[in-house]
């Protein structure tokens, strides 16, 4: 598959890629590690006329520790970098185990912490090749007026298969949005917007340039989960973050837990939270809060599992990320 | 469309070609360099088969852009050999038969030697880990997991 044409802009500067990006707003795309970008073109689901790389822009890929007890990973940052960072291991190993999940080990070189968060949503009705798309109405993410999954829907319910953010959502980040007006921080859980069409906030002439995590507090845990089809490559069919906080009697004082790959978006399993938050947890305590959890999502027919299959797996998921953090037996 | 000149190191040798932005580097590689080792397979990064080292590490050739490569070194499977002596990743999987149609070794073959160069003395587990972004239809992997083992025995990060 040839890509089709476009012109291409290799920035050099933030600001060079903010001017790029606000002169040619309507018929531009942000390519980092080019991963999805790139295979999105190729089967015509991206047709940009000009590409914006950042991947050129240096200083957009380093991981800082800031003295407020703030952690920085720059949006160019490859997986790669974060797995082997000495801060991030320290702080953050559930991350680490997130990203060591996402596709296969050789794509952790081009793949960047950025485009992960920022990657669109996916169904087995969308992300085809042209000819198989051709032989059916357009969907709504194709631009028409139907959804195949769910013809009822009225909207899109395209998934969100991102395996970073539900573990950083968990993690209270923020991500930091710069465009020719200045800069804005916003929580990561308010990024997203649960359309499958377009998946996040992220204006035409912003570029997300960096995620900042709190420092864990003492006596925090956190872990993922993530199930796929094939143990590499695939995208998860479900996935989760999560992190608690406990205190010196390891009475549960904070919890979040964070679903995805089963909507358009993350999803904070709240209800659930509050059933974990002021108990000292045991085995029976997570059961319940696994079973809450199956209750705020909805899957629907659109990836290679059933929708019944993923509400299973959410709940086998957020049991083993709870009986791990809180070292109960159980999880299996 | 307006053609790029793009400066490229392969295998160590300086080539220059005119090519629109949108060529990813797989097509320059086989169809202007006619370098036909580093293969065309799923053509979406899912298979590995057109692995290529840039700058020592990994890429998929086809979602990498020629002009995003430009004045870096790459590597393709023609440029591994010294001379007539094997690099001794390819040593150790034409001894160990870790080859049957031979589509995807190029891509394996690349993907170990980058692996084997941050990891040296790897753990078996660790070997299918690094390897489970190349896709076999014929061996079963287990005997390019045997090579790239023995490879590491004999010091094949070092090359």
């Amino acid at each position: 598959m040839h890509l089709p044409h476009f012109e291409i802009t290799n920035a050099r500067t933030l600001d060079d890629a903010l001017s790029v990006l606000s002169d040619h707003e309507d018929r531009i795309m942000i390519k980092a590690g080019g991963t999805a970008l790139i295979p999105a073109m190729k089967l015509g689901l991206a047709n940009p006329d000009r590409v914006l790389n950042i991947s050129t822009i240096s200083g957009l890929d380093q991981i800082n520790r800031h003295e407020e007890g703030i952690i920085s990973i720059g949006a160019n940052t490859s997986l790669f970098q974060i797995r082997h960072s000495p801060i991030i291991k320290e702080n953050f190993p559930a991350l680490v185990e997130a990203v060591e999940s996402v596709s296969s080990p050789p794509l952790h070189h081009s793949s960047t912490i950025g485009g992960n968060i920022c990657q669109d949503c996916r169904c087995i009705y969308y992300n085809q090749s042209r000819t198989w798309r051709a032989l059916r109405p357009k969907c709504f993410k194709a631009g028409g007026r139907l959804c195949h999954a769910v013809p009822d829907a009225g909207r899109c319910s395209a998934v969100y298969k991102g395996d970073l953010a539900p573990i950083l959502i968990s993690l209270n980040a923020s991500v930091v949005l710069a465009s020719g007006k200045g800069t804005r921080k916003i929580p990561l859980s308010e990024f997203f917007t649960g359309n499958g069409i377009r998946p996040n906030i992220l204006g035409l002439t912003e570029i997300l340039t960096e995620i900042l995590i709190p420092k864990p507090k003492s006596r925090s845990r956190s872990a993922v989960e993530k199930v796929r089809i094939r143990s590499s490559l695939d995208y998860a069919i479900a996935t989760g973050g999560v992190t608690v906080c406990t205190d010196s009697e390891g009475k549960c004082t904070d919890c979040k837990i964070v679903l995805g790959a089963l909507g358009p978006g993350p999803i904070e399993a709240t209800e659930a939270e509050k059933i974990i938050i002021g108990t000292i947890p045991d085995k029976e305590i997570c059961r319940r809060v696994a079973k809450e959890v199956i209750n705020k999502i909805h899957p629907v027919a659109n990836t290679e599992s059933t929708p019944e299959h993923r509400m299973k797996l959410a709940e086998f998921i957020i049991l083993r990320c709870l009986s791990k953090v809180h070292a109960i037996d159980g999880g299996d | 469309m307006v053609d790029r000149a793009i400066k490229l190191i392969v295998n160590g040798d300086r080539y220059s070609v005119n090519v629109p932005a949108e060529t990813t580097l797989l097509e320059v590689l086989r169809e202007n360099l006619q370098m036909t080792g580093t293969k065309f397979g799923c053509d979406t990064g899912e298979c590995g088969a057109c692995t290529v080292l840039v700058d020592g590490l990994p890429f998929r050739s086809c979602l990498t852009l020629a002009v995003e490569v430009e004045g870096k070194r790459i590597t393709t499977i023609e440029g591994l050999a010294k001379g007539h002596e094997l690099h001794p990743v390819q040593k150790k999987f034409v001894e160990l038969q870790a080859i049957q149609c031979g589509f995807c070794s190029p891509g394996m073959i690349l993907t170990a030697v980058a692996f084997l160069a941050e990891n040296p003395k790897p753990t078996r587990d660790e070997v299918r880990r690094a390897m489970s972004g190349n896709i076999c239809r014929c061996t079963g992997y287990q005997k390019i997991v045997e090579a790239v083992l023995a490879a590491s025995e004999m010091d094949g990060g070092d090359a």
